[in-house]
């Protein structure tokens, strides 16, 4: 009976192995004029120490801003691109290595769309290293983002609009320091 | 005169950024608020701002700097990045794959800390040792951040001044402190440097002497 139990825990550690890394986006949606935090994911990760990620979005309806490691790549060193429109490369590396399933990194987009248009999130290519640097196979899959309605009136709008009014106070004061220079 | 509209500008970006860990990211964030209402920002600056180029340096915490490029338009910010490394041809790359990619970071930080023997083709910052300084450099380079920038507009100021900036409730003068003590140091480039040089001073003296910020 041991015996059995022993095969059994070892055939699931086998598939386990076999399923490799999978890099994925969830579907996910966002207010016109407002900005949204998409989760990148990976599961099945194992000692995961270094990966390339390209990901695709139409620049029509998503302005990548930001990429952010958050809980398992909390700790990982992470660098993006975003200067070509529609896709953002991305780069991470930990020495000690990214175990188990979950959200490793947050890519912002201000979402530029009209509302009900649609954007795919894909996740052109993954190239991945475990922390002895061995290249991991990895699976990706990709969603897709959607604008919903327009985005509320942010509270920073407030600061916003003080701060226009220390601008206009400046540059009044600027322009009468040139009247008296001129004088 | 074009400074001290830089100088609103630059506020405008930074007092309305919350702090966290990221510092480029808070800044990048507030980008789109920023342009969102730069038609509400005055014709005069509208005018003056004009087309800039800006190289921000900012000495981080860590020992590291962050360097930024903005790029203006019509009183907007059309182009918010950071300044990639120049790595020297060559160096950085552990595999000897020709390519430059996050497993050559990965071995820069496993030499770091003494997990694999130091090998100086990967000090891209030219330190004399491997840290992960080369490390995020690496990666840097692996995602292709661009090195080239011509700023019209030179900053020069640290972390700290920054987040002062950030968390205070009255940021033009928190702004005004830091050049005074010259924590925050603008330098222009060309023409524009000698306007900055002799009306500079002028310009902070009588913000401060008609009350500005306070």
């Amino acid at each position: 009976m041991k015996r059995a139990m022993t095969i059994v825990i070892f055939l699931f550690a086998l598939i386990g192995q076999a399923a490799g890394l999978t890099v994925s986006m969830d579907d996910a949606e966002g207010a016109k004029g407002g900005t949204t935090g998409v989760p990148l994911n990976i599961s099945d990760a194992l000692a995961l120490g270094s990966m390339d990620i390209v990901l695709k979005y139409d620049p029509s309806v998503l302005r990548a801003m930001t990429v952010e490691g958050k809980r398992l790549g909390e700790n990982a060193y992470i660098e993006a691109n975003g200067a070509n429109k529609g896709e953002i490369a991305i780069a991470l590396a930990d020495s000690r290595g990214l175990n188990g399933d979950g959200t490793f990194a947050t890519v912002t987009f201000e979402v530029i769309g009209g509302i009900g248009s649609m954007s795919p999130l894909t996740i052109e290519k993954v190239t991945a290293y475990n922390i002895d640097l061995a290249q991991i196979s990895a699976t990706t899959k990709g969603g897709t983002f959607k604008v919903t309605s327009e985005a509320p009136r942010e509270a920073g709008d407030d600061t916003m609009v003080m701060l226009v009014i220390t601008a206009v106070s400046t540059a009044s004061i600027l322009i009468r320091w040139r009247k008296k220079e001129r004088r | 005169m074009k400074t001290a509209i830089f100088i609103l500008f630059m506020i405008f970006i930074i007092s309305t950024v919350p702090v966290s860990a990221d510092l480029f990211g808070d800044m990048y964030q507030k980008i789109p608020v920023y342009n969102q209402n730069a038609n509400k920002v005055p014709g005069v600056i509208n005018t003056l701002l004009g087309n800039e180029e800006m190289q921000v340096i900012i000495d981080l915490n860590d020992g590291t700097k962050l360097e930024v490029k903005a790029v203006t338009e019509d009183a907007k910010i059309i182009q918010f990045m950071k300044v990639g490394p120049k790595i020297p041809s060559g160096k950085g790359d552990c595999n000897k794959d020709s390519a430059i990619t996050s497993l050559d970071a990965l071995c820069a930080l496993r030499m770091s800390v003494g997990k694999m023997p130091e090998d100086q083709n990967l000090d891209v910052d030219n330190d004399v040792k491997v840290s992960s300084s080369d490390a995020t450099k690496i990666l840097q380079g692996a995602v292709k951040l661009s090195s080239e920038v011509n700023p019209t507009i030179l900053v020069k100021t640290n972390e700290n001044t920054v987040r002062n900036i950030m968390g205070t409730q009255k940021p033009v003068d928190a702004f005004l402190d830091a050049m005074d003590k010259k924590d925050i140091v603008i330098e222009g480039k060309g023409i524009v440097k000698s306007i900055v040089l002799s009306i500079g001073p002028t310009v902070l003296k009588i913000a401060r002497s008609l009350g500005v910020g306070t």
